[in-house]
């Protein structure tokens, strides 16, 4: 088992963001501009610049989230959080994604209302927020573009920065329509098919983080496919009360009871099986219970998948 | 359900629905005529009271349909069930709560600098209405608040809505006879701060159970000294105790059989799990057997 320890402790490194210079530069940037956007937002009272700002905000929200996770999920466990802090990242996530579904709210809200009653807007500041806009969003893409084809995290940025630089072209269409053609109610449009686009957005970030917070079975792997693998060891009658989940991704769990043959030597079946998991199947941290027979865990059918098609089972 | 002895979340829970499914439909219904109301009667009030009412429906459908998702049994896909959809749907509830109190803050501060002299009999009314649909929300999701933290959060908005109802009308009353401007944004300081202290006390324990924390009544050393006092155990280590959700407690560990005990290794772990289901209620128990010749040296109590 020596082996199977270390193995665990140096599994223990960070897998976070990588991120680096590119991200928090690219951060610094994107909440100076932030501000700035929010500020002619309110001036102003354009509905396009101000749902472009809170895009802006999710978007550095998001950034802070992964650096800020990063933090503490290199915490060790300890008693009251024996799996350590992974999940603080998924949490951060659902925060974030759930005050981007509220800012959609409030922006389809607000351009709801201005329809009835369109203000004139200055379009020189308008133009003014979107150059700015335009600027940063390519030095960020710049900044991290060659680093996300290899990491998922900072892919996920990429596309935000992408969705704002659509919000920046958009205020920039508003701006012209405005000078050109006078029709006043182009921003509270343009501003609700926004808020649309961030709602749609939210709900990606909250289906996944709320699926990693169910204990979902991670979706990169086949949990039959792990079963038969288990199976088809040694000394392995079956393997039941199987359980596979996520504690932040990239790292997964697994737990199950075998059933061994009389005779079999438990320790034996259970270093073939860790192996197998590890190794094959990625998993990052392993539980097996072994047993010759199945002893009845009252209460817990509710949770077990395998309680259908297992015999002995009641 | 084979065992019908384990849960509380399956007595009246059709009941439950029913008056759920109601607290929905009367906000909704208030949504509906307000906006009607407010189009024919060109009052913008009007319009503005029925999205808070519209909000407040909305939590209730987010609680309601957890609810039901957390009913389900478990599948390849979710191979605990879906208890937990209620914890998240709590999460979100709670989040958007603080953000409304925070909002209400901001709101209360700014009108003690610049009173704004919200009155008059239409909001009055508009206020009472919305009120009396509220306390009949609060009145039927009441008792199922009290055993889930899920139902709770949806009834923390509710509430949050009523006092605000209240403060309209009790402040509009006062502006008019009184002409005293300080009482709305003082209730409403109020009612921020009540919010935002509830919904902090009741987001921890949220977060506790989603970060895969240990029960907060139960310390883990506890229950490894449970598991120790079985004859024949030498040791247990990597333990990872957490909850599954408010209810059900789960344990994963190893277990270090004594020297010359390995052929009674099953009947041992069989009383370990007996030993902890009986003195702590935990349910569901995975042990991993190490004969004390190979046991994982080093390895810590809790944690891995």
């Amino acid at each position: 088992m020596s082996s199977e320890t270390e193995f665990h402790i140096r599994g223990h490194g960070s897998h976070m963001p990588t991120s680096g210079r590119g991200m928090v530069i690219s951060a610094w940037l994107t909440g100076v501009y932030f501000i700035i956007e929010l500020g002619i937002g309110l001036w102003t009272g354009s509905i396009a610049v101000l749902s472009d700002a809170f895009h802006t905000f999710s978007a550095v929200g998001g950034i802070l989230v992964a650096v800020g996770a990063a933090r503490l999920s290199r915490r060790p466990a300890d008693a009251t959080f024996s799996f350590g802090w992974y999940r603080s990242e998924i949490l951060g996530a659902l925060v974030n994604g759930g005050f981007l579904a509220g800012m959609a709210f409030v922006v389809i809200y607000m351009a709801a209302m201005r329809l009835n009653a369109p203000i004139d807007l200055p379009t020189g500041p308008m133009l003014l927020a979107a150059a700015g806009g335009l600027v940063t969003e390519f030095i960020s893409l710049g900044l991290i573009w060659k680093q996300s084809r290899s990491d998922m995290n900072v892919r996920g940025a990429l596309w935000h920065i992408i969705q704002t630089f659509v919000g920046s072209l958009l205020i920039i269409v508003t701006a012209l329509v405005i000078r050109f053609t006078g029709f006043l109610m182009i921003d509270p449009l343009l501003g609700m098919a926004f808020g649309f686009v961030l709602l749609w957005a939210s709900w990606g970030i909250l289906r996944d983080a709320a699926r990693l917070l169910m204990e979902a079975a991670p979706s990169e792997i086949d949990l039959n496919s792990v079963i038969a693998d288990l199976e088809a060891l040694d000394g392995v009658h079956d393997a039941h009360h199987v359980h596979a989940w996520t504690l932040t991704s990239g790292r997964n769990v697994f737990s199950a009871h075998l059933r061994v043959g009389d005779g079999v030597d438990p320790q034996a079946v259970q270093r073939r099986a860790h192996r197998l998991l590890r190794r094959d199947h990625g998993f990052f941290f392993v539980t097996l219970q072994t047993e010759t027979e199945c002893l009845d865990e009252s209460g817990a059918e509710t949770i077990d998948i395998t309680s259908g098609h297992q015999v002995g089972h009641v | 359900m084979p065992h019908g002895h384990h849960h509380h979340h399956h007595h009246d829970a059709e009941g439950g629905d029913g008056k759920l499914a109601a607290a929905v439909g009367v906000n909704m219904l208030l949504t509906v005529a307000q906006v009607i109301g407010g189009i024919v009667s060109g009052s913008l009030a009007m319009i503005a009271d029925a999205l808070h009412n519209f909000s407040d429906a909305a939590s209730l459908v987010i609680a309601a349909a957890a609810r039901r998702i957390a009913r389900r049994p478990a599948d390849d896909d979710m191979t605990f069930g879906y208890a937990r959809a209620e914890l998240v749907a709590a999460l979100i509830n709670l989040t958007t709560l603080i953000v409304i109190g925070l909002y209400l803050l901001y709101e209360a501060v700014f009108r003690l600098i610049e009173p704004e002299p919200v009155t008059g009999w239409l909001i009055i009314v508009i206020a009472a209405v919305a009120l009396a649909v509220d306390l009949a929300t609060a009145a039927l999701t009441w008792a199922m608040s009290k055993d889930s933290v899920n139902i709770r959060a949806a009834f923390l908005h509710n509430l949050a809505d009523a006092m605000g109802s209240l403060a309209v009308i009790v402040a509009g009353l006062l502006i008019m006879w009184f002409d005293w401007m300080w009482v709305d944004p003082v209730a409403t300081l109020g009612i921020a701060g009540y919010i935002l202290w509830m919904a902090f006390t009741e987001i921890g324990g949220v977060i506790r159970i989603l970060m895969l924390g240990s029960p907060p009544d139960l310390a883990p050393d506890h229950v490894i000294a449970t598991a120790e006092a079985v004859p024949g155990v030498k040791g247990m280590h990597h333990a990872h105790l957490w909850q599954l959700d408010e209810h059900r407690r789960m344990l994963e560990a190893h277990i270090v059989i004594a020297a010359g005990e390995w052929g009674e290794a099953d009947a041992i772990k069989q009383a370990v799990k007996a030993e902890i289901e009986g003195v702590h209620g935990i349910g569901h128990v995975t042990l991993e057997m190490e004969c004390a010749g190979h046991e994982c040296p080093h390895a810590r109590a809790v944690g891995h």
